[in-house]
């Protein structure tokens, strides 16, 4: 197992580079856990205060003021042009409805607009606004049906507003569980740390006379291989129950108990092989440090960026996104997002995750013959 | 200990060995010598079975070589031009993974490891990394990877390139006491003076083939020149140019910036006859000298070319 110690070896003189990555890639996703914890994550209801000169007094007016009233705070006002120019100025309301007299024939049997007054470049009386629109339009209909005014208030205070009941898919009430971050942000760790470090260790193996010196020992080419391969495993098999422990132990319950974590699990495993054959690729490449740090931080960063991992998909353009998908970093977080937003993974759901796994393997084959054929070349 | 029998290898329309023919014996130090570019390396790569031939045959041990003859490779310790170590090892990780390629156990292993480090002199850098190494001690860490676990047949490819004198001769020392202990070592050079140094017989290689071989005083018995005189500032005309090479036994005169080179077979007191020619003519002349033959000579006689060209 000599060829296993050595890869080993020169493993571990990365050991600084491999914490630093780490502690880079939790830093991230604590931070973008943070921030998506701030964003507003629906839509809610805002009430203003609005002010209200009843100059009708009648059961129309009495109607619309109680409409009003149902989502916003009402405040009654005397029809003095001084005092109300003070209300809308202290910010005591946001917007001014004047009733004229004559509510009902002006403006729900005629076409007369009621007069309002809002705080410039607000845009709380929008709210007041579409509430009043929506009350004159009912009433108006109602009145066009032969309502009495009295019919028309007995009507309109029995309307409710409508609830909406919000399908929760993922289970989570609409929340993006914390998880979902960590497991998004995942292939920036596996791609740059194992390019890396199998990078290195691999321009290692390949300096100057090293393979011919290597070729021309008493141990076989293929074993010499083989005990490559058990190393990058080993590395590989490392970082990946490091990351599984971590979020075992961060995300505990609510990670176990989703139903999803085998499957989060079997993602994350596929996109380890993927990142370990393209940085198999990557190795046999390069020839400098330079060459190595720089292609890593291209492909790791480029494909990060590029495949919703650091900005999520539904903001990247459609070509983006097409173009996306020559990239295996996609399909992972594509089956990512599938198993963010499902209860369950059965059925279409299901396939598609699948789907999804079994393209990033078809990448891995990709990069495995690619490198093969790069290594046949470099050996003529 | 090694046999090769009209080896050709071509690389495209190039023709690196041309009909390339070796024998080396048990207990040799056997030289290759021959100038940049003349083969020895692609020979060498051919003898351990790292390149394909085109025609021809290796015999090691008296066994076809191959890729897989993984009995012989355990027999052959390789000591490559460029340094071939890790860089991400120290002294003594390198040392005990090259030896760990041949030998399993752990504890003959530890004791190879130390005898090689001992043998090249680098006990005082044992846990240095090869960057902190100086070019001499880089190559002494070199062949310390390649010899670690004594093996019968040792193959060095220009192991002095670019190495201090001093190292330089503390590699060739070690060279003698490995063969001394029992290994038979091949050694490619375009340094003759090494070759002569140390090597019992030797091949002379260009463009692929071995134009002479032998020890190294049948190699200079081959050639007419017997000795080289020369003489600096000295001031000479045509005449006595031609008069000169009239003398006995003189067979090519170089004169050229005031610095007269006189080749002359195999003779007594060719020096004195030329020293007394310049005498007569009353023609002063600076410092004077006389060389036997040098494999240079050997070479520049059968190729008419300088071996350093």
């Amino acid at each position: 197992m000599s060829v296993f110690k050595v890869y080993m070896k020169i493993a571990k003189k990365n050991i600084g580079i491999i914490l630093l990555y780490l502690v880079i890639f939790f830093g991230v996703t604590v931070m973008f856990q943070r921030f998506a914890g701030e964003e507003p994550q629906g839509y809610t209801t805002e009430s203003i205060p609005v002010g209200i000169v009843d100059e009708d007094g009648g059961t129309a007016a009495e109607s619309l003021i109680d409409y009003i009233g149902l989502s916003n705070d009402v405040v009654l006002l005397e029809n003095d042009t001084e005092s109300l120019q003070e209300e809308l100025f202290y910010r005591n309301v946001d917007y001014i409805v004047r009733i004229p007299e004559g509510f009902m024939e002006k403006c729900i049997r005629g076409d007369e607009s009621l007069k309002v007054t809002a705080v410039p470049g607000t845009y709380t009386g929008h709210y007041a606004e579409q509430q009043i629109s929506n009350f004159i339009n009912f009433a108006r209909s109602y009145a066009a049906a032969g309502f009495t005014e009295e019919e028309i208030a007995s009507v309109m205070a029995e309307r409710t507003p409508a609830e909406v009941n919000l399908l929760d898919q993922g289970g989570n009430g609409g929340q993006t569980p914390s998880y979902a971050f960590f497991y998004r942000y995942l292939p920036y760790l596996f791609l740059s740390l194992l390019c890396y470090v199998m990078g290195y260790i691999l321009m290692g193996f390949r300096r100057g006379s090293l393979p011919r010196r290597m070729r021309a020992s008493a141990v076989p080419a293929r074993r010499q291989s083989l005990e490559g391969l058990a190393a990058s495993g080993v590395i590989a098999l490392a970082l990946w129950g490091i990351c599984t422990v971590a979020s075992l132990t961060v995300y505990g319950r609510g990670f176990l108990t989703g139903g999803r974590a085998g499957w989060y699990l079997l993602n994350s495993f596929v996109l380890l092989i993927v990142s370990l054959t393209l940085a198999y690729l990557v190795g046999t490449l390069v020839k400098t440090s330079d060459a190595l740090n720089g292609s890593v931080n291209i492909l790791s960063l480029g494909m990060c960026f590029l495949c919703g991992v650091f900005v999520e998909m539904d903001y990247l353009s459609g070509g983006v996104r097409k173009a996306a998908q020559f990239l295996p970093v996609y399909w992972y977080e594509t089956v990512n997002d599938l198993l963010t937003q499902s209860t369950k993974i059965a059925g279409s759901v299901r396939t598609e995750v699948l789907e999804g796994i079994g393209i990033q393997l078809v990448f891995a084959a990709a990069f495995v013959c690619v490198t093969l054929a790069v290594s046949r070349e470099k050996k003529q | 200990m090694i046999k090769i029998e009209n080896l050709v290898k071509r690389y495209g329309v190039t023709v690196a060995l041309d009909h390339f023919n070796l024998e080396v014996k048990e207990g040799e130090i056997y030289g290759l010598l021959g100038p940049n570019g003349s083969g020895k390396t692609t020979a060498i790569n051919c003898m351990l079975a790292l390149l394909k031939f085109d025609r021809g045959s290796i015999k090691v041990m008296g066994e076809e070589m191959a890729p897989d003859n993984y009995k012989i490779k355990s027999q052959i310790g390789i000591v490559m031009q460029d340094v071939a170590v890790f860089e991400e090892l120290n002294v003594w990780d390198n040392i005990d993974y090259f030896c760990s390629l041949y030998v399993k156990d752990r504890k003959k292993r530890r004791r190879l490891v130390e005898d090689a480090i001992r043998f090249v002199g680098l006990e005082e850098y044992r846990k240095a990394y090869p960057k902190k190494l100086s070019g001499g001690l880089l190559r002494r860490l070199n062949i310390a990877c390649g010899i670690a676990h004594r093996p019968k047949f040792i193959i060095l490819d220009e192991p002095t390139v670019a190495v201090d004198p001093q190292s330089r001769n503390k590699i060739l020392e070690g060279i003698c006491e490995l063969n001394r202990q029992g290994s038979t070592i091949v050694y490619t050079s375009h340094y003759m003076e090494e070759v002569e140094q140390i090597c019992t017989r030797i091949a002379i290689m260009d463009h692929g083939r071995s134009i002479a071989e032998g020890t190294k005083e049948e190699l200079k018995s081959m050639i007419k020149t017997g000795e080289t005189v020369t003489i600096e500032a000295v001031i000479l005309g045509g005449n006595d140019l031609a008069e000169l090479k009239e003398l006995p036994h003189v067979f090519d005169i170089q004169y050229e910036d005031q610095k007269l080179v006189v080749r002359c077979t195999k003779a007594r007191h060719n020096l004195i006859r030329i020293l007394k020619f310049l005498q007569d003519r009353e023609i002063p002349f600076g410092r004077v000298f006389s060389e036997l033959p040098t494999l240079n000579d050997v070479f520049l006689e059968i190729t008419g070319k300088q071996l350093r060209d």
